[in-house]
């Protein structure tokens, strides 16, 4: 793989095709360039599922999601920022972190799919030093974090005015779809 | 590494400020604090089970700390603060120079986060 430590990579994320009830799309990246690979030869039809594929020289990320979350902001936004943090080198600050694994990048966006509404606002994504990524959220007076670092676990923690919680979100997996649907409403009471 | 591996260092006093060099992709924007600051991944144990830090006192200065460093930012927190979350600290100067430290001790998401909320940034180097 082509590793840049500046991350030039930019660019946008588009599927266009509206008729189909669930369909599998991918977008490839090669450096600023962003091409769009649909569609995406996929084995089985289940939602949602997410394969990102490194190569010599790009990365490939094949989405199969519904039709109404095609043009989520998040999505759109989300998708390029995770791959860029693919091409980051071993050692890329002074802990000496591990690269990117690409399953972390795939748990994450799996778990984003599942959880998150289309009009859900976009997360901060932060690349961890054991070669995960966290996503993040600071926002209408809530705190949340989730961390994917390897292929098996996801940790997540949420704090508020009324108290914090952390833990692995396979103890409590349905604890995240109502703390992020916190993040656009202040009238939710999370269980914290 | 445990904390029992390692004592609390009494000589380091609760005044004094610790740094912490930030990497430019781990700064976020708060909008409940309405500022950019670390992300708690910042506050995260390194490979070697610790925190690295310099004590801002001991150091030659924060050019030096920040001299050939892969991170742009420096940000700051009282050695107090860090104890009262439960953390440890111990001199360092073997492996990275005057007023090298090391933070040791369970950083759970919510210790990490209070740091990340509480540092400061260290002029020039904030974002």
């Amino acid at each position: 793989m082509n590793v840049d430590v500046a991350l030039p990579l930019e660019g946008t994320f588009a599927i266009q095709n509206k008729s189909m009830p669930e369909f599998a799309g991918g977008i490839s990246s090669l450096h600023n360039s962003w091409t769009h690979t649909f569609p995406y030869p996929f084995d089985t039809m289940s939602l949602p599922e997410v394969r990102v594929s490194v190569r010599e020289n790009s990365v490939v990320v094949a989405l199969k999601i519904a039709p109404e979350i095609i043009y989520a902001k998040w999505l759109n936004q989300t998708v390029p920022e995770l791959v860029r943090l693919l091409w980051l080198p071993k050692g890329w600050n002074s802990d000496n972190p591990e690269q990117i694994n690409p399953r972390a990048i795939e748990k994450i966006l799996a778990l984003l799919l599942a959880i998150l509404e289309p009009d859900s606002p976009p997360p901060i994504v932060v690349p961890t030093t054991r070669g995960g990524v966290q996503v993040e959220w600071h926002q209408n007076g809530i705190d949340l974090e989730i961390e994917s670092f390897n292929s098996s676990k996801l940790e997540y923690y949420f704090s508020d005015s009324k108290g914090e919680k952390e833990g692995t979100i396979e103890d409590d997996p349905a604890i995240l779809k109502q703390f992020t649907s916190c993040l656009k409403t202040t009238s939710c009471s999370p269980r914290v | 590494m445990s904390v029992s591996a390692f004592a609390d260092d009494p000589t380091i006093d609760d005044k004094e400020i610790i740094w912490r060099r930030i990497p430019q992709l781990q700064v976020v924007y708060d909008d409940n604090l309405k500022r950019k600051r670390p992300s708690s991944k910042c506050f995260q144990d390194s490979t070697g089970g610790h925190t690295s830090v310099y004590i801002a006192s001991e150091a030659i200065s924060s050019q030096a700390v920040m001299q050939g460093a892969k991170e742009p930012f420096l940000a700051s927190l009282s050695v107090g603060f860090i104890r009262q979350l439960g953390l440890v600290i111990t001199r360092d100067s073997s492996t990275g120079g005057p007023g090298h430290a090391l933070l040791i001790g369970k950083k759970t998401g919510g210790i990490r986060s209070h740091m990340a909320k509480t540092a400061t940034w260290v002029e020039p180097y904030a974002p």
